[in-house]
């Protein structure tokens, strides 16, 4: 095998241990395991970058022999994958390296490290493997990761829960994934990702049978990526450490929904289930964006338009534009990792504030923050020419093109509104003065080499990848691309743009009065409050796990099993209770009674016996 | 011989009961011995009459019978002491009720061996012995006449009493055998006639309730089998009809009392009764080759435990006073020996495997299924595991609670030997059963 | 040493332990640790020897009786192998957790008392002596749940007796059928033989096994058995004890008779899938650890029904692969389970929380181990449900992929279980109680998260002797 796949594929896991391990001995040693290891598996991914960009890497082994199956376990390296490792990676990388300052004082760093580790480490699987159950096995890392780090502070109660909920939520997708594996073994014969492709080309496939397993798949990347309706546990993930929302719901985990649709696009698309996919991506792409707009915590709003961004990058998908879809994912990925971490540089100089509406002025004691931020923010928003602008295009423009009524209306104002929440972020934080005594007074200062820097590479990044948009394109989907024109589209945008961001200014900086009174119409504050509380889906899962789930379903067998079928166990005790005192009136110790009973007995035989000679 | 041995011997023990008791034990084990010996060699009463055969399943039931006997005699203390001479003729009378082939001695020696244990509940100490005695009598009274009059019928149908000669069909035959088994279920304590039983044999001298309900109850069903052996053949529809309902209502009804029962006394005599009932299926199951196996292994098996644990019994009541199962709470820290020893033979009784008692019950229910009965011994089947409740019970007062005295005692050597040969017997016939077999089915 | 001492030898000198070590009581375990891990070396010489084609391996032939064609056969395929090492491994790992325990000579020996008859079980192909040992089993059993026990120990350990003793009995008619229509009590011979009413036996002999297994309505046993038991008991109740309920299936229904197990296999389908989901409810519902892990094991031994109904090769073999990966998975859990009930003396878990800070060993193997319960890939018990998943589909079709829901209960039971007694602040409870755990422990639970991970992403050894076990199943 490949020197640096198998780099790739064993070094996070050595790593986890041995952070953990050298990190109980010596707390720094586990954050230097970490970034080493971490600049390791960057480096592994840029070997394969450079040698392997004209071949595809094609492994395949046995993992299980059992009866008459074989499960499969193969590596498949082509430039999808490529990609997805280099911003895998690649953003571990900074984020284990932002990680040192931010997690400097947590006494628990080696398990800090382990858990990153491990999960970049499921990342990795996930994106470089060749069979479904590979991609699952890495997907379901992740998920215990994610699980694990949301919990990451579990002595916090709220902590603990978020990290329940998120794996409760994403379990639930995965497992119609893995019943789409099972149906897969029988209907299809392979779970090779590749395989299945080539079979949806050449329409071997049963069509029901390979719709159903590729809605199935798609339950799971719902899941995932945070799509409706099971998106609320990516909100109350925020719980956990900023450079773990950074990392896995910001830029990496979140994609991996996409990503495996993307791998399986020629398969979606045989099956036509983009139709749904696209359908279901605009709706959550408008959930997001408009319950970004009035969060009051930092991450919230960057949680709420990372749903939202990932729904605009599985509508790109969904209405079948591979290239913009997987250019919109690579791109958010970076600016929601340059988000996320300067949201950690703030919440870090601010002692741990997170609401936005705590915060403000900070413009003044982090410059470099404020304008990295500000990078970050203008891309999110599509303000060319920053990266940003060219993906959002391309999915709103194959949208209009290609996606239906209800598609197009959805995402083309969930991507106008992304300038205006984004905007609201960055004043809250960064313009006024500060709202709160902690923020004004001392504040602590980021350093440069473990905060600034990774956020100067990564806004100049986001900025400088604008030059090869066309290129990540045809690096990832090969042939000749197919890009969407609709005329007059980039100037409707810009317009509508710019109008939003004029009135955001308007009501956050200048105040309007007008504005104002709008926003006090109780109208108004009953939108609010549905936007605030994420269109209510949280509350309606919570409610039907806890009164139709644990309170009816689970209460009531309970119920039958202590008052019916233990029940019944337990009352035999009684009943023979009841039967010995039956039988014992018959035994009073009186002799007499003996006696009649005694010749009872003759009596028996003698006439069963004068019955049985009679019919003889 | 052997025979001549043992009367003898009973009638010298009496001699030593003042002056040494432990001379009139010795006196009794070498009888036992020699008898055995006797036995082995071919020299017991068939050498002498002709109406008394010795075949291999006898010589293994007389075997079992003396050994069984010389552990009751060694365990004996102070007034047990007429038991060691009654055991001696109750032997005697065992040996020829077990060797005979005439129908005529068959009623003959039941009588003397109904007399015998008359004899053995009359040592009265008190006012439930005597209750118990009385009781025993008055309903063996009352069977022997019974028993008789069948018998009176049967000879006027017969022209020979030789169990391979006998005369058997007739529907006047079928009545007197009728008329007969109703009075010999009263010895074997079938529902509805073990009223007496249930306390006789809790009330009476434990050391006697081992002898009446373990050795007694055990030569009569093997001698009974032989006896009727030709009549139940002859009559398959009624040996099944008749032996099942009854060893259904006896297993149920004795199960069923047992499981309630405070006195450990009672639980065993209602366990005794039940026992009887699991025993009745080899005789319904008639029609199968292993109806006899079944019979002489259930009596094998039942010997052993159920003479243990009325001596452990008689044991604990001596030294602890024990009556009730409260009395027996935390019987482990205070008598370990008697507490393992106990435990082992009521696992026995309960049928659990490696033990006599579940292959024995294994032979005879299978016998039942040989037979086509798999019903009836899904039935008794069920029943041992419900009779599993009662003996778990005690065996729980004695190991899971705590004592509410510091007593403890120790197990004599007599006591010990004698327990540590019925052990062997239950251990024994619990993993090998090819002596059974070999005695009962030639290949 | 022959094979039949194997299985006579510890029963009858657990007494002499017992008798022999009662001035020096610590010498007891030593004796039990000597006499596993031979047992273990043992098996695993056994399983070295095994017939390369998947046949029997012929130990010996004793106490024959040739009148009623009845004789202790030993002889063992993979298996028996599988279970045998299984059970040797659990029982190594047993003594190391309870290496404190109360009474130690006593406990000991009934611990050496259990290996014969559990090994014989597994050891014999007679019908008749399976079944002694199988009722052997309990014996010693009874005795340790009923004396080293929780509060309600007599009520578990006499229900517990009972209830498999009650069913047992239809077994046991079942087999007596067996022997009267075959004429031998030799599974090997009988197998050869043509079988003219089975419906009947297959239907007595599946009562028996399931309520061993158990499955519903037969289950209400086993909470109480396994809550009031001493935790390293419950690991032998859940870790072997179950699993002859799950071998017997296999080795008396599926294998003796193939073709009515077919005839009945949506009966044992229908029946594994109600056990895992009432099971994985129950479980949800429940705020008693304990009883909460042992709903759990029911529920996947239900998938261990599930697979075995699918009568196929590959179902069989991901049956085997469960029951081995339930045994090593379900133990830690009742052993942390038990033994924070033994630190904080409460056994509801929200009463509990924030364990993790207090006891992070304990808490990192819990949620390890309740990871590979709901079926977290590089665990066996991913293993185990994604091959009973998959295999399941294929014998039935598309719906029964509805067993997968089972990976989201369980993940249901085990996540909130975590959130309510692992992470969270610490409860009162905790926060006063000081948790110790022995070195012995800690080593066992090590080994235990090792066993996990290692199956869990090696399982290739396990069904190496699975495809020897069924490989008569091939061609079916």
């Amino acid at each position: 095998m490949n020197n640096a796949v198998m780099i790739l594929l064993v070094a996070p896991y050595i790593g986890a241990v041995l952070a953990y391990i050298l990190g109980k001995t010596k707390r720094e040693l586990a954050f230097w395991v970490a970034e080493v290891v971490g600049g390791i598996l960057f480096l592994a991914s840029l070997v394969l970058f450079f040698k392997y960009s004209d071949t595809v890497i094609d492994i395949n082994y046995t993992w299980i022999a059992f009866g008459n199956l074989k499960i499969p376990f193969g590596i498949y390296i082509d430039h999808l994958s490529i990609v997805m490792l280099l911003v895998a990676t690649g953003l571990g990388f900074l984020d284990i390296h932002f990680a040192h300052d931010y997690m400097g004082d947590d006494p628990d760093q080696p398990r800090y490290y382990a858990k990153v580790l491990f999960f970049i480490g499921g990342m990795i699987l996930l994106v470089i493997t060749k069979d479904l159950i590979g991609a699952f096995i890495g997907w379901e890392f992740m998920g215990l990761a994610s699980y694990l780090l949301i919990s990451f502070w579990y002595y916090k109660s709220s902590a603990a829960s978020a990290g329940m909920q998120a794996f409760l939520y994403t379990r639930f997708g995965d497992v119609f994934m893995l019943a789409a594996i099972a149906l897969l073994f029988y209907y299809a014969g392979t779970v090779n990702l590749v395989e299945l492709n080539e079979m949806a080309n050449a329409g071997e496939l049963d069509k029901t049978m390979a719709l159903v397993v590729a809605l199935f798949i798609f339950m799971g990347a719902i899941g995932k990526s945070g799509q409706f309706p099971l998106y609320p546990w990516l909100m109350n993930a925020m719980e956990g450490p900023t450079t773990v929302s950074a990392l896995i719901h910001g830029a990496t985990m979140v994609n991996s929904g996409i990503y495996i649709v993307a791998r399986l696009f020629d398969f979606f698309a045989y099956t036509e289930a983009l139709f749904i996919v696209a359908n279901v991506a605009a709706l959550s792409a408008f959930i997001g964006a408009t319950s970004a707009l009035v969060q009051k915590e930092i991450k919230k709003i960057l949680a709420y338009s990372t749903m939202s961004h990932l729904s605009i990058a599985f509508v790109g998908l969904g209405v079948g534009s591979l290239a913009a879809g997987m250019l919109h994912l690579v791109n958010h990925a970076i600016f929601k990792a340059l988000l996320f971490l300067g949201a950690g540089a703030v919440i870090y100089i601010a002692h741990h504030q997170k609401d936005a509406w705590k915060l403000g002025g900070l413009i003044k004691t982090a410059p470099w923050v404020a304008l990295f931020m500000a990078m970050g923010s203008l891309s999110l928003a599509g303000v060319p020419p920053f990266s940003g602008y060219f993906s959002k295009e391309m999915v709103v423009a194959a949208a209009w093109e290609w996606g239906n009524g209800f598609t197009k209306t959805f995402v083309t104002i969930a991507a106008l509104l992304s300038i205006a929440y984004i905007t609201r972020l960055w004043i809250l934080i960064f313009l006024g003065e500060p709202r709160h005594e902690e923020v004004g007074g001392s504040v602590h200062k980021p350093s440069n080499l473990w905060m600034r820097l990774p956020l100067g590479i990564l806004a100049f990044v986001t900025l400088a990848i604008s030059l090869w948009q066309s290129d990540i394109v045809h690096y990832i989907v090969g042939k000749e691309v197919v890009e969407p024109h609709v005329a007059g589209l980039a100037a409707f945008m810009l317009t509508g743009m710019l109008v939003i961001f004029l009135i955001v200014v308007g009501l956050y900086v200048k105040g309007l009065n007008l504005l104002y009174k709008i926003a006090s119409h109780q109208f108004v504050i009953t939108i609010h409050q549905i936007l605030f509380n994420g269109y209510y889906v949280e509350a309606m899962i919570t409610w039907i796990s806890k009164n139709i789930v644990v309170n009816a379903i689970a209460k009531s067998m309970r119920w039958f099993d202590t008052n019916v079928v233990d029940y019944v166990v337990n009352k035999t005790v009684d009943w023979t209770k009841m039967v010995y005192r039956m039988f014992k009136a018959g035994h009073s110790g009186k002799i007499g009674t003996y006696m009649g009973q005694f010749v009872l007995g003759v009596a028996i035989i003698v006439i069963a016996i004068l019955i049985i000679v009679k019919g003889l | 011989m052997s025979f001549i041995v043992l009367i003898a011997a009973g009638l010298l023990v009496p001699v030593f009961y003042r002056s040494n008791i432990f001379i009139a034990k010795m006196i009794a084990v070498a009888a036992f011995i020699v008898a055995a010996y006797f036995i082995y060699t071919g020299q017991s009463l068939n050498s002498v009459f002709s109406y008394f055969v010795m075949d291999d399943a006898t010589r293994l039931m007389e075997f079992v019978l003396l050994a069984t006997l010389a552990a009751v005699s060694l365990s004996l203390t102070g007034f047990e002491r007429p038991l060691i001479a009654q055991m001696l003729f109750l032997a005697g009378a065992s040996l020829a009720f077990l060797e005979t082939n005439n129908f005529f001695m068959y009623i003959v020696l039941f009588e003397v061996i109904a007399i015998i244990s008359y004899i053995l509940v009359a040592n009265i100490r008190n006012f439930y012995n005597a209750e118990g005695a009385i009781k025993a009598f008055i309903a063996g009274a009352v069977a022997s006449g019974i028993i008789l009059f069948g018998f009176a019928l049967f000879s006027f149908t017969t022209d020979s009493f030789n169990y391979t000669d006998m005369n058997v069909s007739g529907k006047f035959t079928l009545i007197a055998v009728a008329i007969m088994l109703a009075g010999i279920f009263y010895k074997l304590t079938v529902v509805p006639m073990h009223g007496w039983a249930a306390d006789a044999y809790s009330q009476v001298n434990h050391a006697a309730a081992a002898i009446l309900s373990g050795v007694i109850k055990s030569v009569v069903l093997v001698a009974t089998f032989k006896a009727f052996y030709k009549f139940l053949v002859v009559y398959p529809l009624a040996t099944v009809l008749i032996f099942s309902f009854f060893a259904i209502l006896t297993m149920t009804l004795a199960n069923f009392m047992a499981l309630w029962q405070k006195r450990i006394s009672k639980i065993l005599a209602y366990s005794s009764i039940a026992h009887s009932g699991y025993a009745l299926i080899p005789f319904a199951a008639v029609a199968s080759v292993y109806s006899y196996s079944g019979i002489l292994y259930y009596a094998i098996a039942y010997i052993f435990m159920q003479t243990s644990v009325f001596l452990i019994l008689n044991d604990l009541r001596r030294e602890l006073g024990v009556k009730y199962l409260e009395d027996i709470k935390g019987l482990y820290k205070k008598a370990p020996l008697h507490s393992l020893i106990f435990t082992v033979q009521l696992f026995s009784l309960a049928g659990i495997p490696l033990l006599a008692g579940f292959l024995s019950k294994a032979v005879a229910f299978y016998a039942g299924v040989d037979a086509g009965l798999w019903w009836i011994v899904l039935i008794a089947l069920l029943n041992s595991a419900l009779a599993v409740g009662y003996y778990v019970w005690i065996i729980k007062h004695i190991y899971f609670d705590e004592p509410n005295n510091n007593v403890t005692i120790n197990m004599s050597q007599g006591s010990l030997i004698g327990q540590l040969i019925l052990l062997a017997g239950t251990v024994y016939f619990g993993i090998v059963a090819s002596d059974v077999f070999s005695a009962t089915i030639s290949l | 040493m022959v094979a039949v001492d194997i299985i006579f030898a510890p029963i009858f000198l657990s007494a002499l332990v017992y008798f022999m070590t009662k001035g020096a009581q610590h010498i007891a375990k030593y004796i039990a640790l000597g006499w596993f891990v031979i047992l273990f070396f043992i098996a695993f010489n056994w399983y070295n020897q095994l017939p390369a084609d998947g046949g029997f391996l012929f130990l010996g032939n004793y106490l024959s009786v040739p009148q009623f064609g009845f004789e202790l056969t030993l002889q063992i395929d993979a298996l028996s192998v599988a279970m045998l090492l299984l059970t040797a491994a659990l029982l190594i790992l047993v003594v190391f957790t309870s290496w404190n325990e109360k009474k130690p000579a006593a406990y000991f020996s009934l611990l050496i008392m259990f290996s014969g008859p559990i090994f014989g079980v597994f050891m014999t192909t007679n019908v008749l002596w399976f079944f002694m040992f199988w009722e052997l089993t309990l014996v010693p059993m009874l005795f340790l749940v009923g004396i080293w026990g929780a509060e309600e120990r007599v009520y578990a350990a006499v229900k517990f007796f009972l209830y498999t003793h009650v069913f047992a009995m239809f077994m046991f008619v079942g087999f007596f059928l067996l022997y009267k229509q075959t004429g031998y009590w030799d599974l090997t011979l009988i197998k050869e033989t043509a079988l003219a009413t089975p419906a009947l036996i297959w239907w007595l002999m599946f009562l028996g096994f399931a309520a061993k297994l158990p499955v519903f309505p037969f289950h209400t046993w086993l909470p109480d058995a396994h809550v009031q038991a001493p935790s390293s008991i419950s690991v032998l109740l859940a870790g072997v004890l179950l699993k002859m309920g799950a071998y017997g299936l296999i080795r008396f229904t599926v294998e003796l008779m193939p073709v009515t197990t077919l005839q009945f296999a949506k009966w044992m389908l229908i029946i594994g899938l109600i056990t895992t989901l009432y099971a994985g409810f129950l479980a949800i519902y429940e705020r008693h650890i304990k009883k909460m892990v042992a709903y759990s094991s029911i529920s996947h031994m239900g998938l261990v029904v599930v697979a075995i109904s699918t009568m196929t090769y590959d179902g069989l073999s991901a049956a085997l692969f469960e029951m081995i990966g339930h045994a090593l998975v379900i133990s830690p859990l009742f052993l942390i389970a038990g033994w924070l009930h033994h630190q904080t003396h409460t056994w509801y878990m929200d009463e509990m929380g924030g364990i993790m800070k207090k006891a992070p060993y304990a808490a990192a193997i819990f949620i390890l181990a309740g990871m590979a319960a709901l079926g977290l890939p590089g665990t066996m018990g991913f293993v185990g449900e994604l091959t009973i998943i998959i295999s399941a589909v294929k014998a039935y079709g598309w719906w029964i992929a509805v067993i997968a829901l089972a990976g989201l209960i369980s993940a249901g039971y085990i996540i909130w279980a975590v959130r309510r007694a692992i992470h969270g602040p610490m409860s009162p409870i905790v926060e006063k109680t000081a948790f110790t755990m022995s070195l012995p422990e800690k080593f066992a639970l090590g080994i235990y998260a090792f066993l996990i991970v290692y199956f869990g992403i090696n399982p290739q050894p396990i069904f190496d002797l699975a495809n020897k076990a069924f490989s008569f199943f091939g061609g079916m």
